[in-house]
């Protein structure tokens, strides 16, 4: 009560505004009662208040909600951008593990021990999840500093939230958590007051007092349900954190944690999903790999993006090594490097290009796979995505890049001699649009969803390309962005942690060795 | 040039003959085996031109090609031409070498044993080779002797600004500059030089085509075809020249679907003879002879949608200047025997052979109009592809 009351006073924007809007209301409650009086029905409408709360009762007494309906209050979390699809069925864990929280009451915050182990039992079944082991095991890689930098997190976000639901409420600490009573507490003195002052108006409501006290309980159900509601979000919360932490992201503690990820997670939940907000996080660098077959195209692409001549094209095979080039998109401050890669399948390659090649696309943000239309013979395309896809199966923890197809040589298609852009491909009437469109369509079949989508076109200066074409190919660069900024973020945070790790046992090694030479 | 056999022998060997048609199934086997049927191994990349090439070079829409961009040949196969019963050449079509979700090791295998000349296609500015070029090295080792021509094909996409098949054909001599044509582009010289350091060793001669298709507009649909053909003839192994140089003698060009196809029929039938008259056994030629002229003339009549009445008969052997011996045999393959000329040589059974279904293609295709050609008419045309069919079994000169 006293907690409200300060609540009010200290916002007296509230006061006003409650008062203004109520004063109607209030207006009409009293010239209501006095015509009421004056005509003699009150008496007998008077009932009809303590009636209303005999039918709430005996409906919330036999008409309980079922689990389900009531875990559907909270909304299934965003999920972040740079989660890896391991990430994203373990949260199907989570949130099946919440649904199954039964009703819980106020003393669960005061009982450290009860959310203790709801959230140890959850992270057990996400570590067989991850480790894929028995789960008395699975424990074992978890450390107490990681256990309990999950329930601070989610106790952090929790806080938002609640504040969000019940305005008033303040818990940012573990140690606040024994308020969350007192919020509902709030609920039921608020329905006292509302009694009292009806008293007022009401002397006979003292006689409906029992009754009152009874339906006192559908506040107590109130009150119980919305601990259950908070209570299960906290539950979500710590889920989404267990998961990073089985993910390998929370290891080097939550503060980095927070400042590396913290802001793409929460810009993510901020946005709604609208993901040109992504933009605006601080400015980062992604890599573009262009790869392909030799003489695919994708020198001729690098200086198509970049409009000029930029790289070595040629009709023999030309690219030797991986070469890195800048490849700024208009109103963004994002810093884009292109890399043209050798082409595979060469003969003549040697060892070295090919581990270049390799090393370029594993180190690439988004991949734009490059494929000559005239050539059908796409083996080595295929093994080439398989060993991408591989490596992403190995390293879990990694977001894998998208992969875009960009067809180029349809100028050769049949027929042969005719190029006359533009051709809309998509719904096919010419001979030629015919072709590009067959063309796009075997590359679905033979890729499969390995290749989100594709933009057919020719590069040969000589024969320009029609402005949409092009417009399509930036535009799918683009968005794509945001996904290759989760891909580079993920990489560079593993990139880190590795380097740390490292630092960290030369720097042991050489303290090792000082001492022991010391000794001497 | 070909003696007229003993009357009676002939009879009596025929009668023999006709009285077992199983005993001839097996002789005609035995010939077909015999036959120096010049088979080539197409091998190359999807889309590098393979079933183009034998498109080209057969006429026949057997081979599938491909529209580019999607590998068309789905099963590789040993293609008879023009069939089975009277193969003229062999195609040994790969299915394409890089082609998703294919391995060759298993055709290469099969293909290995059976061929007399490799042509491996490559597209001239394709250079994604090596999964090409590693079973081609072990192609190479199991068979070192075996010549390999590299074809290089769609020359136009080296030179996408100038139409190279406007001119005469380029000719590419072992590690000598290209020749042909006045006006040649360095790169296309380049490319060429690229492909022959890339093949090192795994080639002996190369040939410059492009068959693009002849609705992509280029002026000529057969470019390099004349020289393709040359190499192929100076490449094959002695014993299978003949074949090839009467195979690829006639210009088919401007001719009539039907008239195509009487034409392999002919020249296959002709060559079987051919075969057939050169086995040293006594008398096993004869009836096998009258056995493929006879299903010649069958064939022929078919093609040209005629029904064989005895009148055909009568008057085709009629034609052929011999003594007439329309003999009703009680079996059905040789129930008419038309014609007891035969060559004494090689040569002359295939040209009597040549001649005789000359004879057939004319008279079926003007009896298909409605009209009875006279016996004046037959006689002269007889003589004439007679000499012409002499002239096409020469030995062709390497
Ligand atoms: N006709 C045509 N030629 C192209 C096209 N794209 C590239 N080329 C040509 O193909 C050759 C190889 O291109 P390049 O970009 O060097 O291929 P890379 O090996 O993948 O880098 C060059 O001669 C280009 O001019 C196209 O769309 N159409
Ligand atoms: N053979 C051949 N085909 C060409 C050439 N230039 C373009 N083409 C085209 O390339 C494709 C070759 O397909 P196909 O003969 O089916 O190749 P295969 O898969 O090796 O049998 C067809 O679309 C041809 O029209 C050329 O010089 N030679
Ligand atoms: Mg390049
Ligand atoms: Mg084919």
């Amino acid at each position: 009560m006293k907690l409200l009351l300060k609540q009010l006073l200290n916002n007296p924007r509230i006061v006003v505004l409650f008062f203004v809007w109520t004063l109607p209301c209030i207006l009409y409650v009293i010239l209501g009662v006095i015509a009421l009086f004056q005509t003699g029905w009150l008496l007998t409408l008077v009932w009809v208040l303590p009636l209303n709360w005999l039918v709430a009762w005996l409906i919330s007494t036999y008409w309980k909600p079922t689990l389900a309906q009531r875990s559907k209050h909270i909304a299934a979390p965003e999920l972040p951008e740079f989660w890896a699809e391991r990430d994203q069925s373990a949260m199907q864990i989570v949130e099946s593990f919440r649904a199954s929280i039964a009703e819980v009451d106020e003393s669960v915050f005061t009982d450290p021990q009860r959310y203790i182990n709801d959230v140890q039992s959850l992270s057990r079944q996400l570590a067989s999840h991850y480790y894929r082991k028995k789960e008395e095991e699975a424990l074992h890689p978890v450390t107490v500093v990681e256990i309990l930098a999950v329930v601070h997190l989610a106790v952090e976000d929790l806080e938002a939230w609640t504040q969000q639901n019940f305005p008033g409420s303040e818990i940012a600490t573990i140690g606040h958590f024994s308020k969350i009573p007192g919020i509902t507490k709030q609920v039921g003195n608020l329905s006292n007051l509302a009694y009292l002052a009806s008293m007022i108006f009401q002397p006979i409501k003292v006689l409906a007092y029992p009754i009152y006290r009874k339906s006192g309980v559908v506040a107590t159900e109130l009150r119980s349900e919305i601990v259950t509601t908070i209570y299960q979000k906290f539950v979500q919360m710590a889920g989404f954190y267990l998961i990073e932490m089985y993910s390998g992201r929370l290891k080097a503690g939550s503060r980095v944690y927070k400042e590396r990820f913290g802001h793409l997670v929460g810009a993510v939940r901020h946005a709604q999903g609208d993901r040109s907000k992504l933009d605006q996080i601080n400015p980062q660098s992604i890599s573009i790999a262009l790869v392909g077959q030799v003489n695919a195209g994708k020198s001729s692409l690098v200086n198509h993006l970049l409009r000029g001549q930029h790289a070595i094209t040629s009709i023999m095979p030309e690219t030797k090594q991986v070469n890195r080039h800048r490849f700024p998109i208009a109103d963004s401050s994002i810093q884009i490097s292109l890399l043209d890669t050798p082409g595979y399948s060469d003969s003549l390659i040697t060892r070295e290009s090919s581990a270049e090649i390799l090393k370029g696309v594993l180190s690439a943000d988004i991949v734009l796979l490059v494929l000559a239309a005239n050539s059908p013979a796409k083996q080595s395309d295929v093994q080439m995505l398989n060993e991408l896809m591989k490596h992403y199966r190995e390293h879990p923890e990694l977001k894998a890049p998208r992969v875009l197809g960009v067809v180029t040589h349809i100028d050769l298609l049949r027929p042969v001699q005719e190029w006359q852009p533009p051709y809309d491909w998509r719904s096919p009437k010419t001979a030629k649009e015919r072709s590009i469109h067959d063309t796009i369509d075997y590359c679905r079949e033979l890729f499969g969803d390995a290749i989100q989508d594709y933009v057919p076109l020719c590069l040969l200066p000589q024969k320009s390309n029609e402005q949409s074409a092009v417009d399509d190919l930036l535009e799918l660069i683009t968005s794509e962005v945001s996904q290759g900024q989760a891909v580079a973020l993920v990489r560079a945070y593993y990139d880190q942690f590795q380097k740390g790790r490292l630092e960290r046992v030369v720097d042991q090694v050489a303290n090792l060795v000082k001492h022991s030479i010391r000794k001497k | 040039m070909f003696g007229i056999f003993n009357q009676k022998k002939i009879a009596g060997e025929q009668a023999n003959a006709a009285e077992s048609d199983d005993d001839l199934k097996k002789k005609m086997e035995l010939i077909r085996n015999r036959a120096p049927v010049p088979t080539l191994w197409l091998f190359g990349k999807t889309g590098s031109g393979k079933s183009s090439i034998v498109q080209r070079l057969t006429g026949s829409d057997e081979a599938k090609i491909g529209q580019g961009f999607r590998p068309e040949t789905k099963f590789s196969r040993r293609y008879d031409f023009p069939n089975g019963e009277e193969p003229l050449l062999r195609f040994l079509d790969t299915r394409g070498i890089g082609e998703a979700h294919y391995d060759p090791t298993e055709d290469i295998d099969s293909f290995h044993s059976s061929s007399h000349l490799v042509l491996v296609t490559v597209r001239l500015v394709d250079h994604a080779l090596d999964s090409l070029v590693g079973p081609l090295r072990q192609i190479r080792r199991d068979a070192p002797d075996r010549p390999v021509l590299l074809v290089l094909t769609c020359l136009h996409e080296a030179s996408p600004e100038q139409d190279l098949s406007a001119g005469s054909e380029l000719v590419a001599e072992s590690s000598a500059p290209i020749h042909g044509q006045d006006e040649i582009d360095e790169s296309l010289q380049q490319l060429i030089d690229l492909k022959r350091k890339q093949f090192e060793g795994l080639f002996d001669r190369v040939a410059l085509i492009d068959f693009t298709h002849e609705s992509d507009g280029f002026s000529n649909s057969g470019f390099g075809e004349k020289n393709l053909k040359r190499l192929i003839l100076e490449m094959l192994p002695a014993a299978y020249r003949q074949t090839w140089a009467a195979a690829m003698s006639t210009q088919l060009e401007g001719k009539s679907e039907l008239q195509r196809r009487a034409h392999w029929q002919i020249l296959a039938s002709s060559a079987l003879a051919a075969t057939a008259s050169a086995v040293p056994i006594p008398w096993v030629n004869m009836p096998v002879v009258l056995a493929i002229q006879t299903r010649m003339i069958r064939k022929i009549a078919c093609i040209y949608d005629q029904q064989m009445t005895s009148k055909h008969w009568f008057a085709l052997s009629n034609v052929a200047g011999t003594q007439v011996a329309v003999r009703m045999a009680s079996r059905e393959l040789l129930k008419f025997i038309p014609f007891v000329g035969i060559a004494a040589s090689i040569a002359g059974a295939f040209a009597f052979t040549f001649a005789l279904g000359k004879v057939a293609d004319w008279y079926f295709s003007v009896q298909a109009q409605g009209k009875t050609p006279s016996d004046e008419e037959l006689r002269t045309i007889f003589a004439d592809q007679l000499a012409r069919g002499h002239k096409l079994w020469e030995t062709p000169s390497k």
